[in-house]
């Protein structure tokens, strides 16, 4: 091998990268050249220096910066859309499913009664001070009637709620 | 992609499934890529670049393409090689962009009685002295590397600071090992004549 030949394969050599053949041919020239010999630890001392050039660390708080980018970068209302199919993929991986749906036939359910409950108790109220608006303007006959239609009219209601509520709960 | 995804050999790089979990909508998994990769890609990018504001700027675009890529991501290479791929290109982009307005780099490098030595004259000690040798080798080697051509400086650094095989190094800048050694080999070359001129080396 000559001289010129090694000098091209001596910095791959130095890091491993050459073939058998070649690797061989470069070893024993080196052996016998002052020159080459003296070329591989110039480039092994060079190479070496390289290490005085220290890393840098990245400026602290990198990933929530990341973040606080990409919400910048993006329309709210995907981002929204993202968390919100986010969060249900947590439910459903949760397999938490059936307690959500009796959750919300609960609150469906207690919602109704109570409503029902206050639509009897106005109701209550309502026939209760009609009694007494009976007594003080017993002429108005017109009006203690109007009364009584309207008094129907919300029994009517009620029990059409409570119908609604047999036929949920079956 | 010539292999189906069941047979894909990219599969088995724990980076890609991580990526693979993100576009599956898992937060964490990209967090980890990034604690794992957002330090390195910054070193990277310094280097390359000469500055470290830039730099920081530059990997915070890398992982902002990781993340709007992700959707449509298919692995047809190992993580390293395409977030690396897509740090070099972003930061060639840049040297470019500021070509006829030339970077400025961090600090001045020094020379032979520079700030450094002057400072360091009236409390001179041994320690003080080998500090200040080896501030001023650090500046001789980013001297050095910023003067290498594009191509033999991400050859350089992939090898000597981020320990890429010849072959990492080929599939980061599309070229064949064959043409990696021939890039490293020059490179190498000139840095040796720029570090240990003929004479101070005896
Ligand atoms: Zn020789």
């Amino acid at each position: 091998m000559r001289c010129d030949q090694a000098k091209k394969l001596i910095p791959v050599y130095l890091d491993g990268e050459l073939g058998q053949e070649e690797a061989r041919l470069v070893k024993g020239h080196i052996a016998s050249c002052a020159a080459c010999q003296k070329e591989l630890h110039a480039l092994e001392r060079s190479w070496k220096m390289l290490g005085e050039w220290k890393n840098i660390d990245p400026a602290p708080g990198y990933v929530s910066r990341f973040w606080t980018k990409v919400s910048l970068e993006r329309p709210w209302y995907e981002t929204l859309g993202q968390e919100m199919g986010e969060a249900l993929d947590r439910l459903r991986r949760r397999r938490l499913a059936p307690v959500y749906v009796m959750v919300c036939v609960l609150l469906m359910t207690s919602i109704f009664s109570l409503r029902n409950y206050w639509q009897m108790r106005e109701a209550q109220e309502l026939a209760a001070s009609l009694d007494q608006e009976e007594l003080e303007m017993a002429a108005d006959v017109e009006l203690a009637e109007n009364f009584d239609i309207i008094q129907e009219m919300d029994f009517l209601e009620d029990l059409e709620v409570i119908e609604d509520l047999d036929s949920l709960e079956t | 992609m010539p292999f189906p995804d069941n047979t894909n050999p990219y599969l088995s790089d724990p980076d890609v499934r991580l990526m693979l979990d993100f576009q599956g909508g898992d937060k964490a998994s990209f967090e980890a890529l990034m604690r794992k990769y957002y330090p390195r890609l910054l070193n990277f990018i310094y280097r390359f670049t000469g500055s470290a504001e830039l730099a920081e700027d530059l990997t915070q675009e890398v992982f902002l393409k990781v993340y709007s890529a992700s959707t449509a991501y298919r692995p047809k290479s190992k993580f390293q090689t395409w977030v690396y791929t897509i740090a070099k290109n972003i930061s060639l982009n840049e040297l470019r962009r500021h070509k006829k307005t030339p970077l400025s780099l961090d600090e001045p490098f020094l020379s032979e009685d520079g700030p450094v030595q002057r400072q360091l004259e009236d409390t001179q000690t041994p320690r003080a002295d080998e500090q200040m040798l080896r501030d001023e080798t650090s500046a001789a080697v980013r001297a050095a590397i910023n003067s290498l051509p594009e191509n033999q400086r991400v050859a350089v650094i992939l090898r000597r600071y981020e320990q890429f095989s010849y072959e990492e190094i080929g599939q980061t800048m599309q070229m064949s090992v064959k043409a990696v050694k021939s890039l490293l080999s020059r490179g190498k070359e000139n840095l040796k004549n720029k570090l240990t001129p003929a004479g101070t080396f005896e």
